[in-house]
């Protein structure tokens, strides 16, 4: 039960994409990755997901859907694993909440049970919970053009600011001049080792706005070791989802959305 | 006779996820385990078995926008010289079903086996708006703690019995109105096998980021009062529980019982999860407080979470690896000085495959809380779907 509670909120920050086109020209490095960082933002969010842990010698996935409305309010359903199907978790503001239908109980979630990371997920807190760090906590300088799948990409290091909170000691990112989506990143250590990959592939067309549908998180350091968000479904600006959706009464009661 | 219904349980799972797949309003899910007691006596050398099959079945059925049924059913093949050495009382605490409706079905039984399927959801839930009716067999779960549950008064928590956290449905009506986001008006009332009420109206809401509970009713032959709150502390979750019970019909003669229970749980970075809580019961002795047999613990209530004046109960887990999972918790009575110690491994063997073993091991002064029970292995195989 515990295992999961963390998912959600993990992958919420997947579903918050939004997109507004950008022109590109003229923009500091700095504005590039706030512009990357805010597709992934929006007034309200509905998404299909799967995420899967992959190690060398096994697997395992948990699949999602997830209805956000900004950073504060959220639902997510698990659909899969089967142990696990029909529990629910929601963020309403400062409050957390887990429904857990075998035993017909709401769980008041207490801050330090989102620490635990799923199946040694390879995404920590850190990159998930607050990613707006990567625009408030460094420096950023482009430096360089490459090509990446196809698309030009501004290449930009960032450093942490002198009294930034981060456990990186750089960041170097790749991002799509066209679109402005981020499709590598690579995360350093305080020495300059690298630590992990992050890429993301696989634009789609999803409810009007490019974005990638498959991220992977591949560690540097253990060889075999990387989670895969998968992305099937995603919608934006849902009317519905306003703050009046997000309730007690919704988390006992919600059901998957019936998608093909 | 024995063999028409061992198909038509086969049947039964074979079937349901073809019914899940055709019809989309028809959800159904649930387990099959395998799981193995070796039980080492208190005072004898001689260990005993017990093996038993055991598969749930949860049925729900989305009529409409409105109305929800829901099924749950278990079935149950129990054999092993553990049964034997119990029988026919064992049987029995297996088979009664305590609810207003009987629906526990023994299909068959004999000194070391018995076979039985009982219903432990059939409820119907009629929803408009910010009110809902269910209707049914059911679990109307009241409490807000992760251990003792003072405020659940129709189906208590038993902390022993982990291969049933479902808990049996109580035969009750339950009204739900939903006054705010975060709170609710509850109104519920049960019957049991013996015709006895139990219905209370509980108030839920949230005020500073804490959720806290209000109730009153009856229960039984008592008069029950009852509070509860969840909320954290630098980030521990902090809960507590507590009711007053009063015997309605001799008010002015007895004095009430007080239950409290409170509890703290940490989680640190590395998922080192550790759980404490404490339970007091103001009727509770504080002399040796062996004063029921094992299966007595089936039948919990929350006047009865513990007979002794106070337990105290502490938990720490660790992922040794994220497919195995490690837990040790313990019980504690500070006044007999018994105890129980419980250590835990879990094993995700596949996606929907665990492996449980785990052991409950009591100890302690004969006729203490906790001295006579002796010890007790599992083993346990369950593949959810």
């Amino acid at each position: 039960m515990k295992t999961i509670i963390k998912v959600g909120s993990i992958l919420l920050l997947f579903t918050l994409l939004a997109f507004s086109s950008v022109q590109a020209q003229d923009m500091t490095a700095k504005e590039v990755v706030s512009k990357s960082f805010n597709l992934f933002l929006g007034k309200s969010s509905f998404s299909v997901m799967k995420m899967t842990i992959e190690r060398p010698s096994w697997n395992r996935s948990i699949e999602m859907q997830n209805w956000s409305l900004g950073n504060d309010y959220y639902i997510t359903y698990i659909t899969a694993p089967a142990r696990d199907q029909g529990q629910v978790f929601m963020k309403y503001d400062k409050d957390m909440w887990n429904y857990i239908p075998a035993i017909n109980r709401t769980i008041k979630i207490p801050p330090s049970m989102m620490m635990q990371s799923w199946m040694g997920s390879d995404f920590t807190n850190n990159d998930l919970m607050k990613q707006n760090s990567i625009v408030t906590d460094y420096t950023h300088k482009f430096t360089g053009n490459e090509k990446i799948e196809g698309y030009d990409c501004y290449v930009i290091e960032l450093k942490p600011l002198p009294d930034a909170a981060v456990v990186w000691g750089s960041i170097k990112m790749w991002i799509a001049k066209k679109n402005l989506n981020t499709l590598k990143a690579e995360y350093y250590d305080t020495h300059g080792k690298l630590i992990k990959t992050e890429e993301a592939s696989n634009l789609t067309l999803m409810d009007g706005r490019l974005l990638p549908s498959h991220l992977e998180m591949i560690s540097n350091i253990k060889k075999g070791h990387k989670t895969i968000i998968d992305i099937s479904h995603q919608k934006f600006d849902l009317k519905y989802i306003n703050k009046a959706f997000f309730s007690i009464q919704r988390i006992k009661n919600i059901r998957p959305e019936n998608l093909k | 006779m024995k063999k028409i219904y061992f198909i038509f349980f086969i049947l039964f799972i074979l079937i349901a996820p073809k019914i899940k797949a055709q019809n989309n309003s028809i959800d159904v899910k649930g387990f099959l385990e395998y799981s193995n007691t070796t039980w080492a006596p208190s005072t004898s050398d001689t260990w005993m078995g017990l093996s038993s099959i055991y598969n749930r079945v949860n049925v729900h059925w989305y009529a409409n926008n409105e109305l929800t049924f829901f099924a749950g059913v278990r079935n149950n093949f129990d054999y092993g010289a553990m049964l034997a050495a119990f029988n026919p009382m064992y049987e029995q605490s297996l088979t009664q079903d305590n609810g207003l409706m009987d629906l526990t079905f023994k299909w068959a039984s004999g000194k070391s086996y018995v076979f039985y399927s009982n219903i432990d959801r059939l409820n119907f839930k009629w929803s408009h708006k910010k009110l809902e009716l269910t209707v049914g067999r059911q679990r109307i779960n009241w409490g807000i703690n992760l251990i003792w549950n003072p405020n659940d008064i129709f189906n208590t928590y038993n902390y022993f019995n982990f291969d049933y956290v479902e808990r049996p449905g109580s035969d009750a009506v339950l009204a739900q109105y939903y006054t705010g986001s975060l709170s609710s008006l509850q109104l519920a009332a049960k019957l049991d096998y013996k015709n006895r009420l139990t219905a209370a109206a509980m108030y839920k809401f949230n005020v500073a980021n804490y959720d806290i509970q209000l109730l009153g009713g009856v229960m039984n032959q008592n008069i029950v009062l009852g509070a509860g709150w969840a909320g954290q502390i630098k980030g521990a979750g902090f809960t507590g529980e507590a009711s007053y019970f009063r015997n309605k019909d001799h008010f002015a003669d007895s004095t009430g019982q007080w239950v409290v229970s409170v509890g703290a749980n940490y989680t640190f970075t590395n998922s080192l999860y550790l759980n404490t809580s404490f339970i007091y019961n103001s009727t509770g002795t504080t002399q040796k407080a062996g004063l029921r047999n094992f299966l007595d613990m089936n039948n919990l209530s929350p006047r009865t979470l513990t007979l002794s004046r106070m337990n105290w109960f502490g938990e720490i887990s660790y992922p040794i690896t994220p497919l195995i999972k490690a837990d040790l918790s313990a019980i504690v009575n500070p006044y007999d000085g018994s105890a129980f110690v419980g250590p835990s491994l879990s094993f995700n063997m596949t996606q929907n495959l665990e492996i449980y073993a785990m052991g409950q091991i009591f100890t302690g002064n004969k006729d203490t809380e906790y001295g006579d029970f002796g010890q007790l292995y599992y083993l346990r195989v369950k593949w959810s779907f």
